[in-house]
């Protein structure tokens, strides 16, 4: 089982939590066990090895007290020395002794000695004698050796040693401290002993001591066998702190706190002193180990200064023993924690499980089968749940059912609308797209701009100083090209002129004679009809520039076809010549008569009249053309003013210049002011030529050009207006500049407003438009002379 | 035989009715002579004839005209009128205008003011007979 669903599931956290409930009481209850244990194990095992420490002190103390009383019963013996006759008391005593020694074979010798002259023995007597001390005191001493009984003065030398000052002191018996004794002078026969004094008291007073060496290897033997716990050993130290037992003899005679510092030692040996109960912790000196050493006291007899059994247990022993319990408590434990950890398994496992199938039957619920249903079971409640899970799903299902088809249309919605939201956030990334670029195309073309902007105002300042340098040589070129249209306009009548000349030699050489036989082959009738006609060609070639016949002539030409004549249409040409549209039966009746030629005849004069009148308008055209160009290049003299009427000037204009226009434009005029004016008449006629030359090329000859007169205070304002499409804002202060022109190439020169300017401020006049689309006025306004007529003499 | 026409256009009367007089006098009654005094009415003319059934055969135009110049107007002739003969007549003596037309092949002919007779009517003679050798090709 991973963590996570150990942390996140049902029967997981069941586990835990029941799992941790029952484990931390149990392990604490295992802990506060563990260390009553080891406090109940040691106090137990302490008190046991005190106890047997005490035990054994007590059952050495016995066996001690055992020999005192021997030596008790041999002193109580030997205050009787006054039953015994004097001449034997000494042997007797002696006997004594040596009979006690005899039946106690644990000691090593029995002794008695007496203060000098006790037993009734004169010291002076016995002194130097056997069994007497150097004071001639009585002093017996039975030993053994080998095996047998021996018998030696006590002390040898050492009468008056401690075990006899110390009894007859204290008047007590007496425990002498341990010693080694070498027997017969042998130092390896040494022997570790002790004293055992008990004083002699007769009457009161102190006759001497009696008393039993022991070898304390007795004592060893007695604590050599005691075994506390597992290692634990026991030891005896004498009242002055001397080892007489110990499991290790070589320690035997050493002081007990060898090994501790002066003052502990010190301490130690007043407390043994003091006869009291205790216990030392040190190191042992035989392993080293932390040991608890019980110190209990031997009291034997009244011998004062108790002797000591040390009873040694080590700590390892005493825990081992707790440890033990520990490894019990703990293995119980751990089987009880795992009987309660399995029961809570299964307990648990049999809630989740169901708990569990009610989960996956959420999730499947949850994932959109409506379908599922689970089987109840485990406890009363988890049944109760199942059952009102598939209640819920059986609800559930039949909502859905009824939800199912508006959520399909919703989703189908929802999926328009996610489209659309795509769509226009794709054309919203378009939009921004083309913002950049539009951005970025206006910024270079603003950075272009501004460049160009640059360039610009550089050239316009060259422009503006080399215009200065252009004028001059401008008005050369200029000059050029209007020598070329004055070429143009020479030419013009030239080309005229050279082709009637041309055919009025043709003719006259050809008809001269001819002529006159023929007219004098005439008729009166039809010389009458010829000179009819010829007049009538002569009058009519005055007006036949101005005037067309054309469908006339077409239509008498049909007629002509239809009669059967011959060459109508020459025919018809012929009464066109000659202007005889009127006379049409009168040709009819000529021809009838077969007198063609009379009309063939007439239209030849008609035609010289005709070619006369051409050569003699083309040369007053030349001629003005001439005069125009002496005019200009003259245009700053002044000559000497007259009267001109500028609307008679205007009429005259338009009946000489303008009868082509009819084809395309209507002309209106309006003169309501016929005043006249100071000026020069060619020179004024040059400005309304010009002005109606102008709109008519404006409006390219189709249109209305209308031609006004009006008086204005002192004025009179002269206009021509065009319906052409107006004088574009840009060009309108430049109109008035000399060479400004916007006709095409050989149409104009480019001077003509220049020239009008210049005349109309040498008659100190104005001259100004207004335009607009449809409608463009020159007006000319000039002072006025007054309303009068003056004959008129440009003929 | 199908009548045939001469069309004369100049916005001066004095040069078609001069033209149309020469042309009278050398060609007498074999055309019928007409004169235009602008490139609108000119059209008009040739619709006219081209109705009556008459058969036009040479335009001789001037160069520079108000409204339509004689070059784009000549240019419209030979559109609708593919055969047509046409003759320039111009009082421009530059000699670039004059290349530049017959480079761009606007006119068969050009004829400067001012011009001669026999220059002329010779100048119409060679074309009349350029036409009638294409006429009679087909």
């Amino acid at each position: 089982m991973s963590r996570p669903r150990f942390r996140s599931g049902l029967f997981g956290k069941m586990l835990l939590m029941v799992g941790l409930s029952a484990l931390i009481p149990l392990i604490a209850v295992i802990a506060i066990a563990t260390v009553d244990a080891y406090r109940i194990v040691s106090r137990e095992s302490l008190s046991y090895a005190e106890e047997q420490g005490r035990h054994f002190a007590d059952l050495i103390g016995e066996e001690l007290t055992v020999r005192l009383s021997a030596v008790r019963s041999m002193a109580a013996m030997e205050e009787s020395y006054r039953d015994i006759p004097a001449s034997v008391r000494r042997t007797v005593l002696s006997a004594q002794v040596r009979a006690i020694l005899e039946r106690n074979p644990d000691i090593l010798a029995a002794w008695s000695q007496w203060e000098p002259g006790a037993i009734g023995d004169d010291p002076a007597t016995y002194r130097g004698s056997l069994l007497t001390t150097s004071r001639g005191a009585f002093n017996v001493l039975w030993y053994r050796m080998g095996g047998k009984l021996l018998l030696g003065a006590i002390g040898i030398g050492d009468e008056n040693g401690d075990f006899f000052t110390i009894p007859k002191r204290r008047m007590a018996e007496t425990l002498i401290a341990p010693y080694y004794y070498s027997y017969e002078g042998k130092v390896n026969n040494r022997v570790l002993e002790t004293t055992i004094c008990v004083p002699i008291i007769v009457d009161g007073a102190f006759k001497g001591v009696a008393g039993f060496d022991i070898a304390l290897a007795s004592s060893q033997r007695l604590v050599s066998g005691i075994k506390l716990l597992q290692h634990g050993y026991a030891g005896m130290l004498a009242n002055n702190g001397m080892r007489i037992a110990h499991p290790v003899p070589s320690l035997i005679g050493g002081v007990y706190g060898e090994d501790l510092p002066p003052a502990r030692q010190k301490a130690i040996l007043a407390d043994m002193a003091a006869g009291k109960t205790f216990v030392v912790d040190k190191k042992d000196l035989v392993d080293g180990k932390m040991s608890r050493q019980f110190f209990a006291p031997l009291h034997v007899g009244d011998t004062g200064d108790p002797w000591y059994l040390v009873a040694t247990v080590p700590f390892s022993d005493i825990t081992t023993a707790a440890d033990r319990l520990v490894l019990t408590l703990v293995t119980m434990g751990t089987i009880a924690a795992l009987i309660v950890f399995m029961a809570i398994f299964f307990a648990a496992r049999s809630l989740s499980r169901p708990i569990r199938d009610l989960m996956g039957g959420a999730a499947l619920l949850a994932s959109g089968d409506l379908s599922v249903r689970v089987t109840p079971s485990g406890p009363v409640e988890i049944v109760r749940l199942a059952d009102s899970f598939n209640a819920m799903a059986e609800k559930l299902a039949a909502l859905v059912g009824q939800y199912e088809v508006s959520n399909q249309a919703l989703s189908e919605r929802n999926a328009e609308l996610k489209t659309a939201q795509d769509s226009l956030g794709i054309l919203n990334a378009e939009l921004e797209q083309k913002v950049r670029d539009r951005t970025f195309a206006l910024t270079e073309a603003n950075a272009s701009l501004v460049r160009s902007n640059g360039s610009l105002e550089t050239a316009l300042e060259n422009l503006r100083t080399a215009q200065d340098q252009v004028v001059a040589s401008e008005k050369m070129a200029v000059l050029g090209q209007l020598m070329a249209n004055i070429a143009h306009e020479l030419n013009t009548p030239l080309g005229a002129i050279r082709s009637s000349a041309t055919y009025l030699a043709q003719t006259s050489s050809g008809n001269g004679p001819e002529l006159f036989s023929f007219i004098a082959s005439l008729s009166a009738e039809d010389l009458a009809a010829f000179l009819s006609l010829t007049r009538l060609g002569r009058e009519n070639a005055s007006s036949f520039l101005e005037t067309d016949h054309r469908r006339e002539r077409r239509a008498l030409a049909s007629r002509f076809r239809s009669a059967g004549y011959a060459d109508p249409e020459m025919l018809a040409d012929e009464v066109e010549t000659i202007g005889a549209f009127g006379l049409e039966d009168e040709i009819g009746a000529l021809i009838s008569r077969g007198r063609a030629d009379i009309i063939h005849t007439a239209a030849n004069l008609a035609a010289v009249s005709r070619a006369e009148v051409i050569i003699l308008t083309a040369a007053d055209k030349a001629a003005r053309t001439v005069s125009a160009l002496v005019d200009y290049s003259r245009s700053e003299e002044v000559e000497k003013p007259q009267l001109v009427e500028p609307v008679a000037e205007i009429r005259t204009l338009l009946v000489l210049y303008y009868n082509r226009i009819k084809t395309g434009v209507t002309v209106e005029t309006r003169f309501d002011c016929m005043d006249a004016v100071w000026g020069h008449r060619e020179r004024l006629n040059q400005v309304w030529v010009n002005l109606i030359n102008n709109a008519l090329q404006a409006m390219e000859y189709r249109g209305k050009l209308e031609l006004e007169t009006r008086r204005v205070g002192d004025r009179i304002a002269i206009s021509v207006t065009d319906s052409g499409p107006g004088i574009p804002e840009a060009i309108r202060s430049s109109i008035f500049k000399p060479f400004f022109t916007t006709k095409k190439q050989g149409e104009g020169t480019g001077l003509g407003l220049d020239i009008c300017r210049k005349i109309v401020e040498l008659h100190e006049g104005t001259i100004e438009f207004e335009s607009r689309p449809g409608r463009t006025t020159f007006t000319v306004f000039l002072r006025t002379a007054g309303p009068i007529t003056i004959a008129r003499d440009h003929d | 035989m199908t009548e045939q026409a001469i069309l004369c256009v100049d916005d001066e009367a004095i040069i078609v009715l001069a033209i149309k007089q020469e042309l009278k006098t050398h060609f007498r009654e074999r055309f019928i002579y007409e004169t235009a005094l602008n490139a609108e009415e000119a059209l008009t003319i040739i619709d006219e004839l081209t109705a009556d059934g008459v058969s036009l055969i040479l335009v001789i135009s001037d160069w520079l005209m108000p409204g339509m110049k004689g070059d784009e107007f000549l240019s419209s002739v030979k559109r609708s009128h593919p055969t047509v003969k046409t003759i320039l007549v111009t009082g421009h003596s530059s000699p670039e205008i004059l290349e530049r037309m017959k480079r761009d092949k606007v006119t068969n002919s050009v004829v400067l003011k001012p011009w001669k007779n026999v220059e002329l009517m010779s100048t119409v003679e060679n074309l009349l007979a350029d036409l009638e050798s294409e006429s009679s090709r087909h």
